[in-house]
């Protein structure tokens, strides 16, 4: 069975303290042999630089032409309109300009990525290499192992030489360890960024004929007006792909009705939230109902109403970052932080829902208690569907938290219609798991699908507390977390592998209170 | 108006004798977060005593300007915390101020109420809520407001007016 780069880091971890604490020859046999059975770290450094090298040749290329369309943006365009769904030409030149700059971008991305894990793997396989090599010199030092009653005494002479070769095989199986970390490291990275980037070739994503590539080049580039553009998204890459593979779906006489409402729409953000909710999973019967209730609105009430999360803080900031309706927190109310993060996760990815949840049923009852009043009912639901616990009397009674099968159950059945994919539990004993799962967790969210996580603490008489939030976003080695306590927070790769989520959440789910990612609900696609 | 977070749903019909100064930890009188016009005697110990869920990211603190050192002494805080066991999200809380009252006179306590880890000290007064939908170099937010009901999910002062005979 092939390890995985973590499995090698974690069991040559384990062998140095074997080798360390050898106390007779044959236990240091042992030990040295299984440290030389683990495997190098694997990879053709070569490969990958030629790789790398390819992928900045391209970049450059990108550049090149992102420059000679940002020549024309920058000419003036006339206003006229191209494509099937209407655009205005000089807004899908300014599109392909950043598009081919994000495709340079996302070269000159991954083509770094390749260079450095190229780099590093070679370092790692020539430390690796030199720890062997020391491990083969004290193995070969000890010779055969003693038999029954030779082991049961060591004179002088026999320890002298036990402890020069586990003194030198410490030495080797530490620079093997060395190197498993540095490897290991160097491919959750480069698998990272190359996600990430692949992720960020948007426009490619939408793969259907059925429209223009100036329209899917447009819908690929529209944002949100609030916050940073790049944060702020209205498609998802999951978006573009599922709403691409609809399109193709769809029968001649329904493709029809969806251009017509693609052509008919006011704004670029309009338009993309159609395909948002085409992507979601709703027929174009629903999607022009829903279109009827958003038609004309502005973008600023679009955001407003569509999307559950705006994010202001770019990923370097730190501090929580409140997300609200009209002055209503996006947050839990009761003991239902299992359902409630839910219900803003699939508000994120379902913008008719968001709507029925901001607007009501006709998408137009603005008032800030009556969303209050309907994300509560809803929280509430979710509740009832996972079979959460309920406490208090008759009188008071109210909802208690959810367990982790209530929890899958209603992923699956609130989500998974909407990003296509089913969700799994993944229980995390420890910093090998979390840094395991950590690269799924990444190319999830990337494409834009949440993935629920629940932490841990223990208070001062050792009773468990437990709270569920939502990994909604990521950004280089920084995650973006939404706590159903009405607030979304960038946090570290370190932080979420050390388990200690309190920046997200409070400093009662600190280290000092054993702190802990203890469950990722990942998606099986 | 919102539903009150449930601790103190269940704090306020299960609990009424405890919350209105009756007595019962044997340290002096507790107050709940209603009293907020509390007469004691010169001499004695009391607590005020508020909903604090570590579920709901509950958390208080003594804010600035704190109470007049020559009428009320503060003694410090104190919490008690229930676990949720393998549940996701359930468990309950309460923290207390115990307070001892030095001599006649009134003394107002300021106490900030930090729901859903929104604040994490008694000096945050000043504080904008922080959000995107927020004009950059425009008009912030409020900074926190005192409570005139009972707590909900948006931080706040609660200030008791505190008579001493």
């Amino acid at each position: 069975m092939t390890e995985s780069s973590t499995d090698r880091r974690k069991r040559l971890a384990e062998l140095t303290g074997d080798i360390d604490s050898a106390g007779s020859k044959n236990d240091l046999i042992e030990a040295i042999d299984a440290a030389l059975g683990v495997s190098a770290p694997e990879g053709d450094p070569t490969t990958l630089e030629m790789l790398g090298k390819r992928y900045k040749d391209q970049a450059d290329d990108a550049t090149k032409l992102s420059e000679r369309v940002a020549k024309v943006a920058a000419q003036g365009i006339p206003d006229v309109w191209v494509g099937d769904t209407s655009v205005l030409a000089a807004d899908a030149v300014n599109a392909a300009a950043r598009a081919a700059a994000e495709m340079s971008e996302a070269f000159t991305g991954g083509g770094k990525a390749l260079l450095t894990f190229s780099d590093q793997l070679q370092a790692a396989q020539k430390k690796d290499g030199d720890g062997r090599a020391k491990l083969s010199e004290a193995r070969g030092m000890l010779g055969g192992k003693d038999g029954f009653f030779d082991d049961l005494h060591e004179d002088d002479e026999e320890e002298s030489l036990r402890l020069k070769a586990r003194s030198l095989a410490s030495v080797g199986v530490k620079l093997r360890h060395d190197a498993a970390v540095t490897a290991d490291d160097a491919a959750r990275d480069a698998a990272r960024d190359l996600n990430k980037w692949a992720a960020e070739a948007r426009t490619g994503k939408m793969d259907t004929d059925e429209l223009t590539a100036v329209d899917r080049l447009m819908l690929a580039d529209t944002s949100n007006i609030d916050g940073d553009p790049e944060y702020n998204e209205i498609l998802s890459a999951n978006d573009l792909e599922r709403s691409g593979q609809a399109m193709e779906k769809l029968s001649p006489a329904d493709r029809a009705r969806m251009e017509k409402l693609l052509h008919d729409a006011k704004t670029p953000q309009e338009k993309a939230y159609l395909m948002k909710a085409l992507a979601s999973g709703y027929s174009v019967d629903e999607v022009e109902t829903f279109g009827g209730k958003i038609h004309g609105k502005d973008p600023k009430w679009l955001q407003e109403h569509l999307a559950p999360v705006t994010t202001g803080n770019d990923p370097s900031q730190t501090g929580q970052e409140n997300q609200d309706f009209d002055g209503k927190l996006w947050d839990q109310d009761g003991e239902t932080c299992v359902p409630s993060s839910t219900v803003t996760a699939r508000a994120i990815v379902d913008p008719v829902y968001a709507l029925e949840l901001t607007g009501g049923p006709d998408g137009t009852d603005d008032d800030p208690e009556h969303f209050r009043k309907r994300l509560t009912d809803e929280q509430l639901r979710l509740h009832e569907q996972g079979d959460g616990d309920n406490s208090g009397w008759w009188w008071d009674e109210h909802p208690s938290g959810m367990d982790k099968d209530g929890q899958e159950e209603i992923s699956n059945k609130n989500l998974s219609p909407h990003t296509g994919d089913s969700y799994e539990q993944q229980s995390m004993d420890g910093a090998d798991d979390r840094r395991n799962v950590l690269p799924d967790i990444e190319k999830s969210v990337a494409e834009g699908k949440p993935v629920p996580i629940n932490i841990e603490r223990y208070d001062e008489d050792g009773n468990r507390h437990g709270h569920s939030m939502m990994i909604i976003g990521q950004e280089g080695d920084k995650l973006q977390i939404y706590n159903p306590w009405g607030t979304t927070t960038w946090v570290t790769e370190d932080q979420f592998i050390s388990g200690d989520l309190s920046a997200a959440a409070d400093d009662r789910y600190s280290a000092a209170h054993k702190g802990n990612v203890d469950t990722v609900y990942i998606q099986q696609g | 108006m919102r539903t009150a977070p449930t601790s103190l749903a269940a704090a306020a019909a299960a609990g009424v004798l405890l919350l209105t100064g009756c007595g019962s930890s044997g340290a002096g009188d507790e107050y709940g977060t209603q009293d907020r016009a509390i007469t004691v005697d010169a001499g004695d110990e009391f607590t005020l005593k508020v909903p604090a869920n570590p579920a709901l990211g509950q958390n208080w603190y003594l804010a600035e300007p704190q109470p007049a050192a020559d009428v009320l002494k503060y003694r410090g805080k104190r919490e008690e915390e229930e676990g949720g066991g393998d549940l996701t999200g359930a468990g309950d809380g309460t923290q207390f101020f115990d307070f001892t009252a030095l001599k006649p006179g009134r003394a107002t306590v300021r106490l900030l109420h930090c729901p859903m880890a929104s604040c994490h000290s008694g000096t945050e007064s000043a504080k904008p809520y922080p959000s995107a939908s927020v004009t950059p170099g425009g008009p912030s937010e409020s900074p926190f407001p005192t409570a005139t009901g009972t707590p909900d999910d948006r931080p706040a002062f609660f200030v008791y007016t505190v008579t001493v005979r």
